[in-house]
């Protein structure tokens, strides 16, 4: 079989040589003859006549030597092409419409698996990456990675042996350079020495970071005369240094601190987050703060369970050394890979998932609209038929029909995804990691052709289906359609429309919970008053800023001006602005004056601000008075109204003291209650916080004033003011950059980016399952009447009236259309539950999603049937009855 | 010489036995089943190569382009060892149908 396979195969491709060959021998077999017969004594010419005449038609015995070698196979589908083209051709809007149909589905199912390939399945571009693990501290919190101690990520780093390297970062920090052209603001990232050895990646200019080389710290400053390394990522090097491989040694300021750059990384590598340069951590020797995310690379032949168990036993052993910080703190291991795309796996498989369903829609549409093209040729079927076509050869026609629709609607499809590409990407939200590498490449073209074929399949079925169960040269007996049996009345295309109704009510269902879990974000109460605000923030560098005093003048001066400004109502800052994705998030216990306080009932954020910072937010005073009122020798705080019915349920929060240090610091009396924040989440109850000004911030304690964050409110537009506001800091600081500059709507609406992308993706998912199974119902309503209006005509004639016949043919629609209804309502039930993790404050089987849905698909096929049968009226019962 | 029409199927076995003599080209393949059957056989020229090509694609017989003896370009054929069981076989299949027939059709009332 695989040998004659070869020879089939040989033939094919040396389809030319075959033929020369052919040629050939029968040629030689003539003149051989020839020859032999002039030999006999026949003159030449009479010679060549009779060797023709013995041989017999070389044509037809050709014909038979090619069907031998079974090449006449591709000669039939080349003749089955040109004639599915032809036939195609013929009735153009038919074509069109299916090839609009399928260009769609197939192109948002491209477009969408082209984010899936990018993000999911493409591997990292480290060595070795499925060898890569994150190494998380008591085993982490839901998707987030468990943050270690210093000097426990020392002890694995030295003590596990499955582990080949071990490295940590504390994050990537915006931050102030200059030296070498103008200030610059870059995201540097604070990582260990053997970060860059961990990932595999070498420096393609200089060494990576030294060992044991004291960093700044990622709280405060260590002085220190001696300059500390930067290592450059690629495009920070051709920007600021054009690529000059001079820039070994020289020395920049980073913050106001010298730095000697000791490397360049190779173009592409920005981990962790974007980094446009690294700078060594400090790694400390206290269990203060975890702050370090650590990677390991694993030994090749270690396996994950034997570097877990080693590392969990150190962990262990550090649980009995250090009983205060690290008892019960585990250890696990998480694939690198895993934790980048985790969480957006499920969401972008569901989206991909909603998209088939898209894509089944469109089959079923153009599996119907084929079934009404067949059924406008049986005679040309039946007369093929009677001519001697066999079934499979029939069969095989169609098959070459579907196959050309569909691979053509996949070219335009993969159009149309190219086009969505371009025009979706920049939309997609940035919690999507690895956005930069969605192309059309080849695994995603294998997939459209495969989405493809596998789609013609589908659609292929149904006229193919008709074919084999009916009788094919009926039509030729008969008359060509039976006013009885019309389309409407078509089993097959009536079961397509009732499952396409079904699927885009799931869709809808699916897209309205995720939009009304949408607008329950939009509309949460965030404990705050976001519009007309202007924020912008600073970060005093600590060469010209040393001391906590000489912030606290700049802070006094800057909220001075700021306040002064025209259109300003009031001006206030903070350290760590609610829902903004950087800023200093601490947290802790605090400590009540005069008695214990519950296991977790101080926990909370600690929060510093200035000025008239609750005014300026629009957060509300609940009791006290405000600590606005900057009178710091009251030695005012705030706390929120959850943590001061926590700490003093009677209530009597106002004047008690609380100390919100780290270790221990002075006591602080409680002025003021404010309202609670969503301070973190939008989607989570806000967190207990206490506030305090920075008047009060202890001299050892410059770091929380580092960086801050001002917030402005304004009387009308709060762009209006920006410039004003920089003009003001420049007077008093003109080295002193101004980023992140944005209005709190802004910030606000960028945590709420994801959510309303996705129903975005979802409700145009939908709409365009909607309108597929719209021109379904309304093609199977309006082929129906077409082939109905002889008998229309007689119903007409004999007294019905025009509104009884609307209703007939409109009744039979909705009477599908209420079937799909049933069906999906029941699919929905069972699907949504797949979204219970995805939508807010809304139940996934919400009625009045459920129900509105489904009155708006009753409606829109209402409609699609309504067109029809208006038309249907319009039929001259003479005329219809004389068309017979 | 009366000259008889060869039945359904059995040229196969024929181009498989002249082969068998040794290497022959197309026309060859006529001269040598007119040959060995002393001409008694009619055979339509043009149908030997459908035929050809056929146990070609089978298996069955191997080509060659070579020279032929007036030095011209030509293709030869040749019996492979599958060729060569299915003439055994084939031949085994023909002696008994002709003894069967043979034997059928003298019996006498």
């Amino acid at each position: 079989m695989a040998s004659r396979l070869g020879r089939l195969w040989r033939a094919v491709r040396h389809r030319s040589t075959f033929e020369r060959d052919l040629d050939d021998e029968l040629r030689f077999h003539l003149e051989a003859r020839a020859a032999d017969l002039e030999r006999a004594g026949l003159p030449a010419a009479d010679a060549r006549r009779r060797a023709r005449l013995e041989f017999g038609n070389p044509e037809a015995y050709q014909d038979r030597c090619r069907r031998s070698r079974q090449l006449h196979l591709l000669d039939d589908l080349i003749g089955d092409l040109r004639y599915a083209a032809r036939s195609l051709r013929k009735d153009r809007l038919l074509s069109a419409t299916i090839l609009v149909t399928l260009a769609l589905g197939i192109g948002a199912t491209t477009a969408t698996f082209s984010i899936f390939h990018a993000v999911l399945l493409r591997p990292l571009p480290f060595r070795d990456p499925e060898r890569l693990m994150f190494v998380s501290a008591g085993g982490g919190r839901g998707d987030q990675l468990g943050r270690a101690f210093a000097p426990d990520f020392v002890e694995w780093r030295d003590g596990c042996r499955s582990c080949e390297e071990m490295a940590a970062w504390s994050g990537t920090w915006p931050t102030n350079i200059s030296g070498g052209g103008e200030p610059d603001r870059v995201r540097v990232g604070h990582v260990t020495d053997r970060f860059f050895a961990t990932l595999g990646f070498q420096p393609i200019l200089g060494r990576g970071l030294p060992p044991d080389e004291e960093g700044r710290a990622f709280f405060g400053a260590s002085a220190s005369n001696v300059p500390r390394s930067i290592v450059l990522g690629y495009g920070l090097w051709q920007r600021r240094f054009g690529g000059d491989p001079g820039v070994l040694g020289r020395v920049i300021d980073v913050e106001g601190d010298p730095c000697t750059i000791v490397g360049v990384m190779p173009a592409g590598f920005t981990f962790p987050s974007e980094a446009d340069a690294w700078i060594p951590t400090a790694l400390g020797n206290t269990r203060g703060n975890a702050f370090l995310l650590v990677l390991t690379r694993l030994r090749d032949g270690a396996t994950v369970a034997q570097a877990g168990a080693e590392l969990s036993a150190i962990a262990a052993r550090l649980g009995r050394t250090f009983p205060k910080t690290n008892k019960d703190l585990g250890v696990a291991l998480v694939p690198l890979h895993e934790q980048m795309v985790g969480q957006v796996r499920r969401s972008l498989a569901t989206l991909l998932g909603a998209v088939g369903f898209v894509l089944l829609i469109a089959c079923a549409n153009v599996a119907s609209l084929l079934l009404a093209h067949a059924a406008t040729r049986p005679r040309e079927m039946a007369i093929r038929a009677t001519l001697g076509a066999g079934r499979m050869r029939i069969v095989r026609q169609l098959l070459t029909e579907s196959l050309l629709l569909a691979i053509a609607g996949g070219i335009l499809g993969v159009l149309v995804a190219s086009w969505l590409i371009a025009t979706l990407l920049p939309a997609i939200p940035e919690a999507v990691p690895r956005l930069n590498a969605v192309t059309i490449d080849g695994p995603v073209l294998v997939f459209a052709l495969v989405t493809s074929i596998g789609a013609g399949l589908l659609f292929g079925c149904a006229p193919l289906w008709r074919m084999l169960t009916g009788d094919l040269t009926s039509p030729l007996r008969g008359s060509t359609t039976s006013p009885v049996r019309g389309a409407a009345r078509d089993r097959l295309r009536q079961t397509l429309v009732v499952a396409e109704i079904a699927l885009a009510l799931v869709l809808l269902i699916g897209a309205g919970l995720l939009f009304r879990s949408f607008v329950r974000l939009r509309t949460a109460p965030l404990g705050f008053e976001p519009a007309r605000t202007l924020v912008a923030s600073v970060t005093l560098p600590e060469v010209s800023y040393p001391t906590t005093a000489d912030a606290r003048r700049f802070y006094e001066r800057a909220l001075g001006r700021a306040a002064a400004l025209p259109g300003v109502e009031a001006a206030g800052l903070v350290n760590a602005l609610p829902l903004a994705s950087s800023g200093a998030r601490i947290r802790g216990d605090l400590k009540v004056e005069g008695r214990a306080v519950p296991e977790g009932a101080g926990w909370a954020n600690k929060l510093v601000v200035g000025g008239d910072y609750f005014r300026a937010m629009g957060i509300p005073l609940v009791r006290g008075r405000s600590i606005d009122e900057r009178d710091s020798a009251a030695d005012g705080i705030a706390v929120s109204a959850t943590l001061a019915r926590r700490l003093f349920p009677n209530g009597d929060a106002i004047g008690k003291r609380l100390n919100i240090g780290f270790t221990s610091g002075p006591w602080r009396e409680i002025a003021g209650i404010v309202g609670d924040v969503r301070q973190d989440e939008i989607s989570a109850a806000p967190v207990r916080a206490v506030y305090q000004p920075y008047e009060l911030v202890t001299d050892n304690r410059r770091w929380l004033l580092a960086d801050v964050t001002f917030v402005l409110r304004t009387a009308s537009d709060p762009e209006r003011t920006i410039e004003a506001l920089r003009a003001a800091l420049r007077e008093i600081d003109p080295a002193l950059p101004l980023y992140d500059v944005s209005v709190m709507d802004r910030v606000v609406d960028r945590r709420i980016s994801d959510p309303k992308f996705y129903a975005s993706v979802a409700g145009g998912f939908s709409a365009l399952a909607l309108l597929l199974a719209a021109a379904g119902i309304h093609g199977l309503i309006a082929c129906g009447v077409a082939q109905r209006t002889h008998e229309i005509g007689i119903r007409m004639a004999l007294g019905a009236t025009a509104s009884g016949v609307r209703r007939m043919i409109v009744g039979e629609g909705m009477f599908l259309t209420s079937a799909g209804v049933v069906l999906g309502l029941a699919s929905a039930w069972g699907l949504t539950r797949l979204l219970r993790s995805w939508v807010y404050e809304v139940t996934v089987t919400d009625p009045a999603t459920f129900a509105a849905l489904s009155a708006a698909v009753l409606v829109v096929a209402l409609a699609a049937c309504y067109v029809p049968a208006r038309r249907a009226t319009g039929i001259d019962p003479s005329r219809a009855l004389r068309q017979e | 010489m009366a000259q008889a029409e060869i039945l359904p199927g059995t040229l196969d076995l024929l181009i498989l036995k002249a082969v068998s003599l040794g290497e022959l080209h197309g026309y060859g393949v006529l001269l040598r089943i007119q040959q060995i059957s002393g001409g008694a056989l009619l055979i339509e020229q043009g149908a030997l190569y459908p035929a050809l090509y056929r146990l070609e694609h089978q298996g069955l017989l191997d080509t060659e382009w070579g020279t032929s003896d007036n030095n011209r370009r030509a293709k030869y054929y040749r019996l492979t060892a599958a060729g060569r069981k299915r003439l055994k076989e084939e031949t085994e299949s023909w002696n008994r149908l002709v003894l069967a027939m043979g034997t059928a059709l003298k019996a006498t009332p």
